[in-house]
C-alpha cells in the first residue's frame, strides 16, 4: 500500500471516529436525564455528584472531540481524548457484561437509522457485549492513529516546534 | 552538529507532547464549560428533570391527595360521544407523593415505556402498558380497572411525553382519577438512588426508551 493510499485509510478511519463521537454526543445531548439514568445502572463505585458531573461533562468532549477530528485540526489532542474515552467505555461495559447486567449502554441514539427501540436489532446493537466490542475496537482505531506519524495525521505544530525544524546554520 | 541535532529532536518530540497536552486540557476545559453552561441553561438539565412539568402544576393539584376510597373529583369528565372536545389535562405528581400511595396499593401505578425498557428496569410494584401495544392492550386494562379507579402514568423522563398522551386517553375514556408523574423512571432513579437502590431494582432503561 503506497503513502498516500494510507494516508486516505487513516483519513476515513478518523472520520469514522469523528462521525461517531457526534452522533454519540448528541443522542445524549438530547437525552441527557436518559443518559444519566443509564450511567446509574452501571453501579459504578462514584458518589452521584461525580455521576453527575460526568453526565454533564461527557457528551461535550464527545462533541468537541468528534467535531475538531472531522475537520482535521487538533487531531491528537483529539485523538488522545477519544482514546481515553473509548477505554473508559470498554472498563465500563466490560465490567457491566462480567457482572451480568443488562443494560443499554446508552452509547448511541439508534432513532435517527429508523431503527426502533426495544426492537431485537436495537436491543443487539445497545446490548453491554456489543457495545464492549464496539468500545474495545474503537480504542485501539483510535490508539493506532495517535501513534501514526505527524504526517498522516496532520496538526498544526506550535511555533517553537517550527522553528526547530529550520535548517541548522552550523 | 549530530549531538546537537539530537538533542533538537529530543526537544521537538517534547515539545509537541506538552504541546498535544496543553490542548487536551483546552478540549477538557472547553467541554466542562459548555457542559455546565448547557445544564444551567437548557430544560433538558439533570437539575431539573421535573422542573418545566411541576412548575405547571398548580397549588391546588400539588395539595390534592390521592384518595381511591373517595367520591370522584368534582370535574365533570368530557363526553365521549365529542370526539373534538379536549380531555381534561391529566394532574401532576411527584414521586414523594406516589410512593406510600404505592406501597399501600391505593393506586395503580402504570408504566408506558416500550415493554422491553419495562422488562429491564421499572419502578417496583408498577405495571406495563406500552403505547406502542396500547390498541392491544387498552381494552383488558380498561376492563380491569374502573372509572373511578386511581391510576397515575410514567414514562421515562419529564420529556417523553407519552404518559401524558396515555393520561389523555384515559380522561377522554371517562376516567377521573387520573394523574402523571411527570419526572418519569428519572425522577424515582435519581430519588432511589440517592436512598440506595437494593439490588435487582437499580434501574436498566433501555437507550432511548420513551
Amino acid at each position: 500500500m503506497n503513502a498516500a493510499a494510507k494516508s486516505r485509510g487513516l483519513a476515513a478511519l478518523r472520520w469514522l471516529i469523528g462521525g461517531l463521537l457526534v452522533w454519540a454526543a448528541l443522542g445524549k445531548l438530547a437525552n441527557l436525564q436518559d443518559f444519566f439514568t443509564t450511567l446509574l445502572a452501571y453501579r459504578l463505585p462514584l458518589a452521584m455528584g461525580m455521576l453527575k458531573i460526568i453526565a454533564i461533562v461527557l457528551p461535550w468532549m464527545e462533541l468537541l472531540c468528534g467535531l475538531l477530528l472531522l475537520a482535521g485540526t487538533r487531531i491528537q489532542a483529539a485523538l488522545l481524548w477519544a482514546f481515553v474515552l473509548f477505554a473508559i467505555f470498554t472498563a465500563c461495559t466490560g465490567l457491566a457484561w462480567i457482572r451480568g447486567l443488562h443494560i443499554a449502554c446508552g452509547c448511541l441514539d439508534l432513532r435517527p437509522l429508523g431503527i426502533r427501540p426495544g426492537s431485537n436489532l436495537a436491543t443487539f446493537l445497545e446490548s453491554t457485549g456489543f457495545a464492549f466490542l464496539r468500545a474495545a475496537l474503537l480504542a485501539t482505531a483510535s490508539i493506532v492513529l495517535l501513534l501514526r506519524p505527524a504526517s498522516l495525521t496532520p496538526t498544526r505544530a506550535p511555533s517553537s516546534e517550527l522553528r526547530n525544524l529550520r535548517p541548522d546554520p552550523s | 552538529m549530530l549531538y546537537k541535532r539530537t538533542a533538537s529532536c529530543d526537544e521537538t518530540r517534547m515539545n509537541r507532547r506538552l504541546f498535544i497536552i496543553r490542548e487536551a486540557v483546552a478540549i477538557f476545559i472547553a467541554a466542562a464549560c459548555l457542559g455546565f453552561a448547557y445544564d444551567t441553561v437548557s430544560p433538558l438539565g439533570l437539575g431539573k428533570p421535573t422542573a418545566v412539568f411541576l412548575s405547571a402544576a398548580t397549588p391546588a393539584i400539588a395539595q390534592a391527595p390521592i384518595n381511591p376510597t373517595a367520591a370522584p373529583p368534582p370535574t365533570p369528565a368530557p363526553p365521549q360521544t365529542s370526539p373534538a372536545a379536549a380531555p381534561l389535562p391529566a394532574q401532576i405528581v411527584k414521586w414523594p407523593e406516589v410512593k406510600p400511595l404505592l406501597d399501600s396499593g391505593a393506586i395503580t401505578l402504570v408504566d408506558t415505556r416500550p415493554s422491553e425498557a419495562f422488562k429491564t428496569g421499572n419502578i417496583p410494584g408498577a405495571v406495563s402498558l406500552p403505547k406502542e401495544l396500547l390498541e392491544e392492550q387498552l381494552a383488558p386494562f380498561m376492563a380491569s380497572h374502573p372509572k373511578h379507579a386511581p391510576l397515575v402514568f410514567y414514562c421515562q423522563s419529564a420529556f417523553c411525553g407519552v404518559a401524558q398522551a396515555v393520561a389523555a386517553q384515559f380522561t377522554g375514556a371517562g376516567y377521573t382519577d387520573v394523574r402523571v408523574m411527570a419526572g418519569g423512571y428519572v425522577e424515582w432513579a435519581m430519588a432511589e438512588a440517592k436512598d440506595s437502590v437494593p439490588p435487582g431494582t437499580l434501574p436498566s432503561p433501555v437507550g432511548g426508551a420513551r
